[in-house]
């Protein structure tokens, strides 16, 4: 009995350490639109940020959630620019999106584009519009 | 009337300096390091800027590290952490010149054009040199072209435990298509 629990125990352990190991290794991408923000703040502040001490606001900020609210001055494909400073990649429809319209976004600001001069978010979702 | 003949000047040679470039703000660099037998080890970065001067040839490209995507989540997650360490080290960006440019010569047949220039990466410099294909269709200059880096080039160090599934030369592929501005 004693031989049929241990033999039990152990293909009970390592069945759970493979599971575990698997879902480790398989884990899923991030769902940015389902994270906690780290700032909710206009794109203008935002890139205000920015400017006033880069390397602490790369530290704060960089591959975090953050939305943004800001008016749109172009729409290029999947990719909306907000107050001209701030170049967000959507996954999000476009279609409803305008020039000069207010929005607020949610998404993952990954860096500096020094050729642009853009402060870059991806994967990001429209929370409203105005 | 002198006056307006400035600003007639003025005007003229803002227009002339933006027709000199072409840009891409969604072009597209990937890369390969894999071993056969092993997962596959590829990503790819679908948001890369790029501006080239057709008076000059001069090119510049940047492609932030955060925007390069794995398929698989731990995979990229290592890539940012422990290899490309994006936290300090965020973008990639190439500085160079297409030799022998001459943008009047482009059709829509693809030609060849060797390319010299700078790569900056995790905080290294190197001399890439290459082959481009660059045609031109509309108003649009397409730029293809592929090179090859070492990872140690650039003081990459990949783990003992890894080595040998990961390739030592990496193939990165490049995808362009430039608007004028």
């Amino acid at each position: 009995m004693k031989t049929k629990n241990f033999i039990f125990l152990s293909l009970a352990f390592i069945a759970a350490t493979g599971i575990v190991l698997l879902s480790y290794i398989h884990k899923e991408h991030r769902t940015i639109h389902t994270e906690k923000v780290d700032t909710n703040t206009t794109a203008i502040a935002f890139y205000s940020a920015f400017i006033k001490d880069k390397a602490v606001f790369n530290a704060i900020h960089l591959d975090n959630a953050v939305e943004l609210k800001g008016l749109i001055t172009a729409i290029e494909s999947n990719r909306i620019v907000l107050d001209q400073k701030i170049a967000v990649t959507l996954e999000s429809d476009l279609t409803a999106l305008k020039i000069n319209k207010k929005i607020t976004i949610k998404g993952r600001y990954v860096g500096f584009d020094d050729l642009l001069e853009h402060l870059k978010i991806d994967q990001a979702t429209v929370t409203s519009t105005q | 009337m002198k006056i307006f003949i400035i600003i007639f000047c003025f005007l003229i040679s803002g227009i002339s300096r933006s027709q000199e470039k072409y840009i891409e703000k969604k072009g597209t660099i990937a890369f390969e390091a894999s071993e056969k037998t092993f997962e596959p080890v590829k990503a790819k970065n679908t948001s890369v800027t790029a501006i080239l001067n057709i008076n000059t040839g001069e090119i510049a490209s940047l492609a932030l590290m955060k925007e390069f995507r794995f398929r698989n989540a731990l995979m990229e997650e290592h890539f940012n952490e422990n290899y490309i360490e994006s936290d300090t080290y965020s973008k990639a960006i190439f500085r160079g010149k297409i030799i022998a440019f001459n943008f009047f010569e482009l059709s829509e047949q693809e030609k060849e054009f060797k390319i010299d220039g700078r790569l900056k990466l995790h905080g290294k410099e190197k001399s890439i040199e290459s082959i481009l294909y660059i045609s031109k269709k509309d108003k649009c200059i397409s730029i293809r072209g592929d090179f090859v880096v070492a990872p140690q080039d650039f003081d990459i160090s990949i783990p003992k435990i890894v080595r040998n599934k990961i390739a030592k030369q990496v193939k990165v592929f490049v995808d362009f298509k430039l608007q004028q501005q």
